[in-house]
């Protein structure tokens, strides 16, 4: 008699334990499945994400290519053009100035004063114009030929990530499908010893 | 035939109807004016304007204040010398000269802030005035008058731009000599001093002649002149000030102090049709003083105007009725008297800009002062 209860104790106690491992294993699976789910959506995401970087690294390209080159060079020629007009302006001013005082002859510190500080007006002016003949000197030599790599390492970048996030999800989602097929296995093998017992 | 001598005899009839009207408007308004100044007068000659000028002045230095005060003063005391005599006027004009005469000089204000200059011009123009006046003849004044426009102008050549005329700032250089300077204070001392010569008084003619010739080098093909003396004047296009509606005031003084120099013997391009014209646009374009004159920020009106341009072009204005043919004058008369009586208040003061405690005398003396002017232009 107390052999036959125990045997079925321990008989309930197995159909419990049972039960136990399939609503695990299928709550592993819900979970692999929602995690599917949200792979997915983020792989889109980061797919637009890489597409738009590398439409804004070829659009940039080719306005660099077709004007932006050109127009930053005659930027730079009409600031020189610029500073030289006001160096112009200032050297003619300078000498109205100077006749006008002569003219006045109102001789005094005042006039003396400000007559120096147009010369160094203009000295600092004189400065202005060095830089800007520079500024195209190193856009020829230097800024340009930066720029046109950066903007080249841009789309070659943006081609590259595109290309690592497409083989990446690919991986990603593989080792994911593996998991969910691993559960699936498990849980026919749950169902099949429980049918056994 | 019959019609048209009707329709002459008409326009003619309402002509002088309008004249006599603003006559009498004109008169009425001097009074007015004048009794505002005589309430206006301390007992020590002058006028108690800035009593406790940083309690209510936006400009709280007070030598500044008593630059204007004596400026002031000097206005009013040249509104009361256009006038006939009168015991009564005489009286108070003796006492405001002594005022001029016995203060102290005012001093810089500031390093950058040089507004004593419009002490000494103002003052400058009312003792020439007081020199030739019978009453101060009289009480044996002229000696002490005389002594202190020597003294002022002594004052007046020390700011004297090396660009060749006056202004009232210096921040541009903070200098002991200022190097900016106005047409419009220019010519205002282009006036005193061409009154003083013409006293017979020891003028620095140098000075003088180089301050005639910066204010023929301020005037634009427009027949305005430039706010500031410019190294190359241009008129300015759009809403600038350096042109006829930003000038309105400007040229009126400029063209008086030349006129006036070309009178003495001096070459300048001024005559009686550069006058005329100057009015006209004066008149044709007032509209733009109107909208300035009461508005609280300096040049905040359409081309730059100023509140106080108003009088002070208005008074060189009625200065200049009087170098016209009187016709002339006739002609521009009753707008000028409706100008300016306008804007009289019922105490008898005039106000163009709450600037300090001295906007509604200098305001009333300016008005009164350019009504007599006008007054006498068409009395000849």
């Amino acid at each position: 008699m107390r052999t036959t209860l125990t045997l079925l104790l321990v008989c309930c106690c197995q159909t419990l334990f049972a039960q136990n491992d399939t609503d695990l294993t299928l709550s592993d699976l819900r979970h692999a499945e929602l995690q599917m789910t949200a792979l997915v959506n983020s792989h889109s995401l980061e797919m637009h994400d890489a597409r738009n970087s590398l439409a804004v690294a070829e659009y940039d390209l080719a306005v660099f290519n077709s004007f932006g080159q050109s127009e930053t060079a005659k930027t730079l020629a009409l600031d020189l053009f610029l500073e030289q007009d006001a160096l112009s302006n200032a050297i003619e001013e300078l000498e109205q100035l100077k006749i006008m005082y002569d003219r006045n002859n109102l001789a005094d510190v005042t006039a003396q004063m400000v007559l120096d500080r147009a010369e160094r007006s203009l000295l600092r002016q004189q400065i202005s114009v060095e830089l800007a003949q520079t500024a195209i000197a190193k856009w020829e030599q230097f800024g340009m030929i930066h720029q046109q790599r950066e903007l080249n390492d841009a789309v070659t970048s943006a081609k590259l990530n595109l290309a690592y996030l497409e083989a990446e999800h690919v991986s990603s989602r593989f080792e994911l499908n593996r998991e969910i097929d691993d559960i699936k296995l498990a849980l026919a093998e749950i169902r099949a010893e429980t049918n056994n017992e | 035939m019959n019609s048209l001598i009707a329709v002459t005899l008409l326009c003619c009839s309402s002509q002088a109807q309008q004249l006599e009207a603003a006559e009498q408007s004109c008169q009425t308004a001097i009074e007015r004016g004048t009794n505002f100044l005589y309430r206006q007068q301390a007992d020590n000659g002058g006028f108690s304007l800035n009593t406790d000028p940083t309690l209510h002045d936006v400009w709280a230095n007070s030598e500044a204040n008593r630059s204007w005060h004596i400026a002031t003063t000097s206005i009013a005391a040249m509104a009361w010398m256009a006038q006939p005599r009168e015991a009564t006027r005489d009286s108070r004009i003796g006492r405001v000269i002594d005022y001029l005469c016995n203060s102290p000089l005012a001093k810089r204000p500031d390093d950058w802030d040089t507004d004593n200059t419009w002490a000494y011009v103002y003052s400058l123009c009312a003792l020439t005035r007081a020199a030739n006046h019978e009453y101060i003849k009289s009480t044996k004044r002229s000696a002490a008058v005389k002594r202190r426009a020597k003294l002022v102008m002594q004052e007046l050549y020390k700011y004297q731009s090396p660009m060749g005329g006056w202004a009232y700032y210096a921040d541009e250089t903070k200098a002991v000599t200022p190097n900016w300077a106005t047409s419009f204070q220019t010519a205002v001392a282009v006036i005193g001093l061409l009154e003083a010569k013409k006293l017979g008084w020891a003028v620095d003619e140098h000075r003088l002649q180089v301050a005639i010739d910066t204010l023929i080098h301020c005037r634009l093909p427009d027949g305005s002149y430039t706010y500031s003396v410019e190294i190359i004047p241009r008129v300015d296009v759009g809403t600038g000030i350096d042109n006829v509606k930003g000038g309105l005031s400007r040229i009126q003084s400029c063209n008086y102090a030349l006129f006036l120099a070309k009178q003495m013997g001096y070459e300048t391009p001024i005559g009686e049709k550069q006058i005329k014209e100057g009015l006209q646009h004066f008149f044709a374009q007032h509209h733009y003083l109107d909208i300035a004159r009461g508005r609280p920020l300096p040049h905040e009106a359409f081309h730059y105007n100023s509140g106080y341009f108003y009088f002070f072009g208005h008074y060189y204005a009625g200065l200049l009725l009087g170098v016209l043919p009187i016709e002339d004058a006739k002609s521009f008369f009753p707008a000028y008297v409706d100008s300016v009586v306008k804007t009289q208040h019922d105490d008898g003061s005039m106000l163009d800009f709450f600037f300090s405690a001295s906007g509604k005398v200098y305001g009333a003396a300016f008005g009164v002062a350019g009504l007599c002017h006008a007054r006498d232009s068409i009395k000849r």
